[in-house]
C-alpha cells in the first residue's frame, strides 16, 4: 500500500530527515510531470485520523514546499492506493487538470484568518429579568420591548457583518485569491483562506495586526503559512469508457 | 510567563490545531485511491477534537478580558 502526502511538479527533494506516517521514509515518483510524495506501508492502518497523523502528514507537505521551487498540490488526509501503478494511473487520468492546479498555486502560500466579532462572545446580558424600576405593565409594553431589542439586535450583527467585510476586502487586495465561510452560531465568526503570493507573508500578518487594531470589537487569528488546501482543484470523476 | 501570555499561546495552539484539521480533512485534493477514509472516520476525529479544544471558546473570553485596559 502506498500513502500520498502531495502532488508537486517536478524535481521535488523532500528533507530526507522528515519521515512519513507510522516512520516510514517519503519517495518521490514522477509520471507525466507530476511528481507524487508518497510512503509505504503493509496496510490501510497507517491513515487513523489521529492528531499525530495528522501532523505527520502536513510535516511531510511542508518539508516538500521547502524542498520545491515548483507548484504544489496537498493530498486530501488518507489517501492510499496499492500500489505505484494504481497512482501512476489516477494521476495520469487527471494530469491535464493538476497542472491546472500548479498554475493556480505557483509561488503562493496560503494564510488563514478567523475573523471573531467579539461582541458576541461576551456573555449576553440577560433580556429576561424585568427592571424592578420600569416592568412592562401591559401586553403592549412588553411587545414593544420586544421589538426594540430585536431591531437593536439586528442593527448590531448588520454592523458586525459590515466590519468584518471591511476586514476581509482590505486582506483580499494583498492576495491572490481567497476562500470565506461564515460560520453562523451564538458568535459571528469567519473563517478565510488567502493565497498570497510566497515573500509576502510577514506583510499580510502585518497588514492583519494592524486591521485588528483598528477595530477593537474583532479579533484577528492569522495562521500559517500552510500548503495551498483550499485552492487545489476538484478533480472530474473519470467518463466510463465505452467500448 | 504572564498568564494572558499563556493563554494567547495555548488559544493559537487550538486554532492551528483546528485549522490543520479543517484543511486535512476537507480540503486538498482528492484522489480516488483504493482506501479512502470514511465520513464516520472523520466524525471521530471533531468528536475528539471536541474534548481536545474545549476552551478555545474560554480562551477567547478570557483573552477579551485581557485586552481590557487595567484599572
Amino acid at each position: 500500500m502506498i500513502y500520498v502526502y502531495a502532488l508537486t511538479e517536478p524535481p521535488c527533494v523532500p528533507s530526507p530527515d522528515v519521515k512519513g506516517l507510522e516512520g516510514r521514509p517519503v519517495e518521490v515518483a514522477v509520471v507525466e510531470e507530476v511528481a507524487a510524495v508518497y510512503s509505504r506501508h503493509d496496510g490501510g492502518a497507517a491513515a487513523r485520523p489521529e492528531v499525530e497523523n495528522l501532523w505527520a502528514h502536513e510535516r511531510v507537505v511542508e518539508s516538500c514546499m521547502a524542498g520545491s521551487r515548483g507548484a504544489l498540490l496537498p493530498i486530501r488526509f488518507g489517501t492510499i492506493f496499492a500500489d505505484e501503478q494504481k497512482l501512476a494511473e489516477v494521476i495520469t487520468r487527471h494530469a491535464g487538470m493538476l497542472r491546472a492546479g500548479f498554475d493556480r498555486v505557483r509561488d503562493c502560500v496560503e494564510l488563514g484568518v478567523r475573523i471573531i466579532e467579539a461582541r458576541a462572545t461576551e456573555p449576553e446580558e440577560p433580556p429576561a429579568e424585568p427592571t424592578p424600576a420600569a416592568p412592562p405593565t401591559t401586553g403592549r409594553e412588553y411587545m414593544m420591548a420586544r421589538l426594540a431589542a430585536e431591531r437593536r439586535r439586528r442593527g448590531d450583527e448588520a454592523r458586525a457583518a459590515r466590519v468584518v467585510r471591511e476586514v476581509h476586502e482590505a486582506l483580499f487586495r494583498m492576495a491572490r485569491d481567497a476562500v470565506e465561510h461564515v460560520r453562523t452560531g451564538s458568535e459571528l465568526l469567519v473563517t478565510c483562506a488567502y493565497l498570497v503570493p510566497r515573500g509576502t507573508e510577514a506583510a499580510f500578518a502585518r497588514r492583519v495586526r494592524e486591521l485588528a487594531a483598528e477595530r477593537p470589537t474583532l479579533r484577528l487569528l492569522c495562521t500559517g503559512p500552510w500548503p495551498a488546501y483550499h485552492f487545489t482543484p476538484s478533480l472530474t470523476v473519470a467518463e466510463p469508457t465505452h467500448g | 510567563m504572564n498568564p494572558a501570555a499563556r493563554d494567547e499561546q495555548s488559544l493559537e495552539r487550538e486554532v492551528t490545531l483546528l485549522e490543520l484539521v479543517d484543511r486535512l480533512l476537507d480540503k486538498g485534493v482528492v484522489l480516488s485511491g483504493d482506501i479512502t477514509l470514511s465520513v464516520a472516520d472523520v466524525d471521530l476525529v471533531y468528536v475528539g477534537l471536541r474534548v481536545l479544544l474545549s476552551s478555545v471558546e474560554a480562551a477567547q473570553r478570557l483573552q477579551l478580558r485581557a485586552c481590557e485596559p487595567p484599572r
